[in-house]
């Protein structure tokens, strides 16, 4: 990876006397992850532990008629069965972003499902759950429950689910319709720059439902302690919110302090934790059972039940001057949330947020339409919606680009928002952006000038053809203004001079224990290795909302920085009177702390130690004693993204219709490197998953049953090691004035630009458009044997399959 | 129909009462309390649980108990030692940020470690086929097989003076 | 689809009789690897109540490959036990390439090529390889011993011509024609219904005239379509006594595809598969052509290398 230093007179303190920020540190729970030692929540051992399992409907749509669960219960070793009529009939949202969101954006999170139902809107809605001494009664417990269903007429599809004959899967959702709302910032009259458009573009796509196919599939543990108070243990990226959203919602009886929520070492994310999975039920037994409960779930049953990308069916118009000005944008979507809303319909807005605020444009019109289907439930995923808009939207800038014939780079160059514009979404300007930089840096160390050879190049004859095509896009570094973004770290010394550093995002693999950890050595002056993070205990960290939205680096970067200075302050002001007593007198600005020693600026040879100050105020007998402790909070609310540019370069097997990526470069406008190398593992995992996304990963339903086709890692086909091509990344640095160190977010945009590029190097190899992820060989080869034409609609449009 | 049956694990011999359905993976989990192999798939697919059975990466998942009794069984667990701290492997996983959410990391280590005893200098597509088995969500894959070629240098050097030695 | 799989009674049998017999007693299902099995248990596709495991019988591990003998692997032999073998790589290279190709490479080391091959599996690639090399079952039964060829094995999905209580011991590929070649090839595709298969595999076995300048013989098999791989004989018939040539191969490929059926009902579903197959039925017998007409191998040498390496 190199990093590419745009100015240098924004930072301070200088690059070379920063000790930890912007070097390669190991994380500090890598070793524990190497050695097996790590705890996931399948880990943990608890004495007394039942198992639970879940009883999912094997039908798409059915009413429960009857159920018999009389000879489950006499199996020995059976503690607990439960059915709709033990759960409470509370209706929730399995996202917890509500919790989160201005009232806007919150109507767009409905809460529409149960814990157990009757009715089931798809295969794998939860049933029956059961208890057991071990998991094996637990599996033949939930095998001799008898249950008699009406079977429904289902529709798997979104667009037969809108027409008036459907079949209704929620009494309370007309036509099926689950959410639909114009943009909120809608500006200006796109009907009339369409009449005075030069140039008019109109491209429609749709992505597939990517899995996001964390290892650890989900699994919660619940227990009750003798006061009525649970303990929850689960995989969760944001526990604060999960127990405000569970209190509020699920359990009416309980408040959010009566629920302890830990979050042990996550087996990835990606935003599939960013919501309630099996934690209302394993709370539902263990209040039933009066036992410490696990409920674990199966590949297949993640497969078959929660959480993917939302398949989004979009439009966009873009309306142009000759001149390449980009004069009106409208943005359609229909999105197949699934059977319950959960996350579709704000990853449907942050898509529009994100498409429709990259270019600078007087006339905008957005319109989202979220639809129920029976078919498993979509979610958040890593991107957000972004993903799903750049594949469509930077393909409609590039047929712009053709129309006109101007490159590509160029065009989104006379386009893209500047620094210091009115930004589209919220009502502020855009305070930092280095787009432009990354779209000529990325330019230049890929060879696109070379590699590119115009709109009208002689296609050559032959079976392999290679093309090269690039996208953009700006990223959340955190949604201040939008979000509840606020955070809050706690530090405190010990007698020996380390350090306890208290935050509340959860490690799911993405590093920020690490970095921020950096933060805090470089500000408080304590070395890196003496620095031990505590988080995942919400009875120990403080209110947050979670690691999500690339926030963490910036949010809980600045709270943690703002604490590390209050340490560094104290240590200070108690230096003083160590020094008086060896005669040596200072001013507490003169001091300076660092790698745990105390020194004066101008005589750096007389030191002393963060330990012994650290020490001698806790074990102070002889005045009022007190640990160094210091919080410090940061809210944020400004708009500032980080931005990406990708290009790639592809060859197509024109016989077979397989697209091999060659070369994939991501240059990214990321303000500040805090560590290197965590920065370059997120773009390199981001670029993976989403060269799975343009290419491989196809989650496919049977359209007559309602089946996932796909439900096992063999035919889901995720990246392996052998589709990983040449990847470069380049990190274009200029410190971002209210970033820590001027960091900007990271994690998400990899994922982002990768289908919009590989796309649109697939047209300029082929001639030949992809309206639909992921683009697979025989989806390829189909564009190729038509000529190019748009196909005709298959059978169904579930799931990417629409042409 | 339980039985007790004895497993050879990181050298180390274990008696443990079983039952014909259980697998090798729950069984090194729930009965060993060898918690580092994990099930991420439990259909033989990902490579996650891999344990070394007779020295080769086996699905531990899918490997009914009754099958591994008294053959060599080796886990993430037995490759780091009290004495010696981390094997060259690991470091060189650590170094590399070669474990993001660690999930799939102790089956990719297993993995990588059969490779590196059979063919102890790989060539880099060789690493690649060797754990094109082994799925990993978060890394992009670059890192680990970074790591494994840094492992494989490292321990020609020790050899190499070892030679010299 | 359980996490765990349901009680079962297990046996282990130290002979083929006694496993003969415990199996008509207790009507258990034999058990190898337990690659297929276990996971199929697992999901609650079966529901097997007794295993008998194959595993302590001795003579089930024979294993040799030899250019003038054939291979044969024993019941009991996991699949990359042939991995290392040099005449498995060079004279039975289609089985060998499939092996090569299991994914993940774990699976080669816990299930047994027999196993495979009886497992029905309708996109296994295994029994097309075998197909290709004219493999054929050895099998032990309550009235003795039966050799079935792999052509007649399959009878549906997950079901073998194998009678209750019959036990494959061994699979046997004949020793390959001289100057011959073959090869193994598969395309991963999305499954779009129920009854559609996640990938096309294609095996072929091509052997030349003493001259090296015309085909003598052609196995062509394509697997993962219906629910059992099939043999083109109209196919092989055409490259008979004719000089290779790309079109040539491309007309056999074509011919195949007259014989097939489309899967699903969605025309452009089945027009890429279609496409699909007659490219990699066509660089199939190309590369096994290829490695025919290229051999150097003949059995003298041969012989001499078995020397050497001992």
């Amino acid at each position: 990876m190199q990093i590419l230093r745009q100015s240098e007179h924004t930072t301070k303190p200088q690059d070379d006397e920063l000790l930890y920020v912007g070097k390669s540190l190991q994380k500090p729970d890598v070793a524990q992850k190497v050695t097996g030692q790590a705890i996931y929540t399948d880990d943990i051992r608890i004495s007394g532990l039942i198992e639970g399992r879940l009883l999912h409907c094997p039908h798409p749509f059915a009413k429960v008629k009857a159920i018999d669960t009389s000879k489950a219960k006499s199996l020995p070793g059976v503690t607990a069965i439960l059915t709709y009529q033990d759960a409470p009939q509370n209706k929730f949202s399995r996202s917890t972003m509500a919790e989160a969101l201005p009232s806007f954006a919150y109507n767009g999170e409905r809460q529409d499902q149960k814990i157990l139902t009757d009715i089931c809107r798809y295969r794998g809605d939860c049933v029956a759950a059961v208890a057991a001494e071990n998991i094996y009664v637990a599996e033949q417990a939930i095998d001799l429950i008898d249950v008699e269903y009406d079977v429904l007429e289902p529709v798997f599809d979104p667009f037969q689910a809108l027409e008036p004959n459907a079949p209704q899967i929620h009494s309370d959702a007309k036509n099926n319709i689950a959410f639909e709302m114009d943009h909120p910032f809608n500006v200006g009259d796109t009907k009339q720059a369409f009449a005075d458009a030069d140039v008019i573009v109109d491209f429609s796509g749709v992505n597939s439902r990517q899995k996001h196919l964390h290892m650890e599939t989900d699994s919660a543990i619940a227990q009750f302690d003798e006061n009525g108070r649970v303990t929850i243990i689960s995989p969760s990226q944001g526990p604060h919110l999960g127990k405000k959203h569970l209190s509020e919602r699920v359990f009416s009886d309980l408040e959010d302090g009566d629920i302890r929520w830990l979050s042990p070492t996550i087996g990835g994310g990606f935003g599939a934790r960013l919501a309630l999975g099996l934690e209302p039920i394993a709370v539902l037994l263990a209040r039933k059972t009066g036992k410490p409960v696990r409920v674990t779930s199966t590949r297949e049953e993640d497969f078959n039940g929660y959480a993917s990308r939302t398949d989004q069916h979009q439009t966009i118009r873009l309306a142009a001057l000759n001149d390449g000005t980009i004069t009106g944008i409208e943005q359609y979507i229909i999105s197949d949330a699934g059977a319950y809303l959960s996350h579709s319909a704000t990853t449907s807005l942050v898509n529009m947020q994100k498409s429709l605020g990259l270019f600078r444009c007087d006339n905008v019109y957005g319109h989202v339409k979220v639809v129920y289907t029976n078919t498993p439930v979509t979610a958040g995923f890593r991107g957000y919606g972004n993903a799903e808009g750049a594949f469509v939207l930077q393909q409609a800038i590039d047929m712009l680009a053709e129309k006109l014939a101007i490159d590509p780079i160029e065009i989104r160059s006379r386009n893209i928002r500047k620094e210091g514009e009115q930004s589209f979404f919220l009502p502020c300007v855009l305070e930092h952006t280095r787009l432009q930089e990354c779209m000529d840096e990325g330019s230049k160390a890929f060879g696109w000038n070379k590699k590119f050879k115009g709109w009208n190049r002689d296609k050559s004859q032959g079976r392999f053809q290679r093309g090269v095509g690039m996208s953009i896009l700006n990223h959340a570094s955190g949604a201040g203004g939008f979000l509840l973004e606020h955070s809050s770290a706690v530090m405190k010394i010990q007698a020996d001079g380390s350090a306890n550093l208290v935050i509340s995002p959860c490690e799911m693999g993405q590093g920020i224990l690490g970095a921020v950890t950096q933060i805090a050595a470089e500000l408080s002056g304590i070395p890196y290795e003496k620095i031990r993070v505590v988080t995942g205990d919400t009875d120990i960290t403080l209110f947050d909302i979670g690691s999500h939205a690339s926030r963490s680096i910036f949010v809980v970067g600045n709270a943690v920085a703002n604490c590390a200075k209050k340490i560094n302050d104290i240590i200070r002001e108690c230096a003083i009177t160590h020094f008086e007593k060896r005669q040596v007198k200072v001013k507490k600005e003169d001091l300076i702390v660092q790698g745990g020693e105390v020194f004066p600026k101008t005589n750096p040879e007389t030191t002393i130690s963060v330990r012994e100050i650290a020490h001698d105020e806790i074990y102070n007998f002889t005045e009022i004693g007190s640990q160094i402790s210091a919080s410090g909070a940061y809210l944020s609310t400004s708009h500032h993204p980080n931005h990406q540019a990708g290009f790639a370069e592809v060859e197509v097997d024109t016989e077979t219709g397989h697209v091999t990526v060659l070369k994939y470069l991501a240059a990214h406008d990321i303000g500040r490197t805090i560590n290197p190398l965590l920065v370059e593992s997120q773009m390199q995992g981001g670029a993976v998953q989403g060269l799975g996304f343009a290419l491989k990963e196809d989650y496919v339903l049977d359209q007559t049953t309602g089946e996932v086709l796909n439900d096992t890692l063999l035919t889901y086909t995720a990246p392996t090691v052998m589709d990983v091509p040449e990847l470069k990344n380049l990190m274009i640095e200029d410190p971002y004035n209210h970033g820590p160190f001027g960091a900007k977010g990271v994690g998400e945009a990899g994922v982002v630009n990768p289908a919009a590029a590989i796309a649109n190097a697939i047209y300029d190899a082929i001639g030949v458009r992809i309206h639909s992820l992921p683009a697979s060989p025989e989806k390829v080869l189909a564009m190729l044997q038509s000529g190019g034409r748009e196909m005709p609609n298959g059978a169904s449009h579930v799931s990417g399959q629409r042409l | 129909m339980k039985t007790i049956a004895t497993f050879h694990v990181n050298g180390q011999e274990y008696d443990t009462v079983i039952e014909p359905h259980m697998v090798l993976a729950d069984i090194l989990r729930d009965n060993l309390n060898l918690t580092g192999t994990k099930r991420a798939c439990s259909g033989g697919n990902c490579g996650a649980c891999t344990v070394l059975v007779n020295g080769r990466p086996t699905c531990s998942c899918i490997t009914l108990g009754m099958l591994a009794r008294d053959k060599d069984i080796e886990t993430v667990e037995g490759l780091a030692s009290t004495k010696n701290g981390l094997s060259t492997l690991q470091t060189a996983f650590v170094q590399n940020n070669a474990a993001q959410c660690g999930f799939c990391t102790s089956g990719m280590l297993m993995t990588a470690e059969a490779l590196l005893r059979e063919n102890p200098q790989p060539t880099r597509q060789e690493v690649k086929i060797a754990i094109s088995g082994n799925i990993c969500r978060c890394t992009g894959y670059i890192k680990i097989v970074d790591a494994i070629m840094e492992a494989v240098s490292t321990l020609q050097t020790i050899n190499n003076h070892n030679e010299k030695a | 689809m359980g996490r765990v799989l349901l009680p079962f009674d297990y046996y282990e049998p130290q002979s083929i009789s006694d496993a003969i017999q415990l199996s008509r007693d207790s009507f258990g299902t034999y058990l190898a690897g337990g690659c297929t099995l276990v996971p199929a248990l697992r999901r609650r596709e079966r529901r097997d109540s007794c295993l008998i495991s194959i595993n302590k019988i001795e003579g089930l591990n024979e294993f040799y490959a030899h250019p003038k003998k054939g291979l044969t692997v024993g019941a009991r032999v996991h699949a990359a036990t042939l991995l290392p073998d040099i005449w498995a790589g060079k004279r039975f290279a289609a089985l060998h390439e499939a092996i090569e190709q299991l994914y993940p490479p774990h699976i080669g080391n816990m299930g047994s090529i027999v196993g495979n091959l009886c497992s029905a599996i309708p996109y296994y690639d295994l029994p097309t390889a075998a197909m290709a090399l004219n493999a054929e079952i050895h099998t032990t039964g309550l009235n003795g011993k039966r050799i079935i060829p792999l052509e007649s094995f399959y009878l549906d999905t997950s079901k073998n011509a194998l009678h209750d209580h019959e036990l494959a011991t061994h699979a046997f590929c004949p020793p390959p024609q001289p100057d011959s070649g073959s090869c193994f090839k598969k395309i991963y595709r999305s499954r779009r219904t129920t009854y559609d298969s996640h990938k096309i595999n294609a095996a072929a076995s091509i052997a030349f005239d003493q001259d090296r300048q015309k085909i003598q013989y052609a196995r062509i098999v394509l697997g993962s379509w219906y629910f059992r791989p099939h043999r083109y004989q109209k196919a092989e018939d055409l490259l008979k006594n004719q000089v290779p040539s790309f079109d040539l191969f491309t007309e056999a490929a074509s011919i195949v595809l007259e014989d097939l059926k489309p899967i699903t009902d969605m025309e452009w579903v089945e027009k890429t598969r279609f496409a699909q197959a007659k490219v990699l039925l066509r660089d199939t017998i190309a590369q096994a052509a290829s490695r025919a007409k290229s051999r150097q191998d003949p059995f003298e040498d041969a012989s001499q290398i078995i020397q050497n390496t001992k």
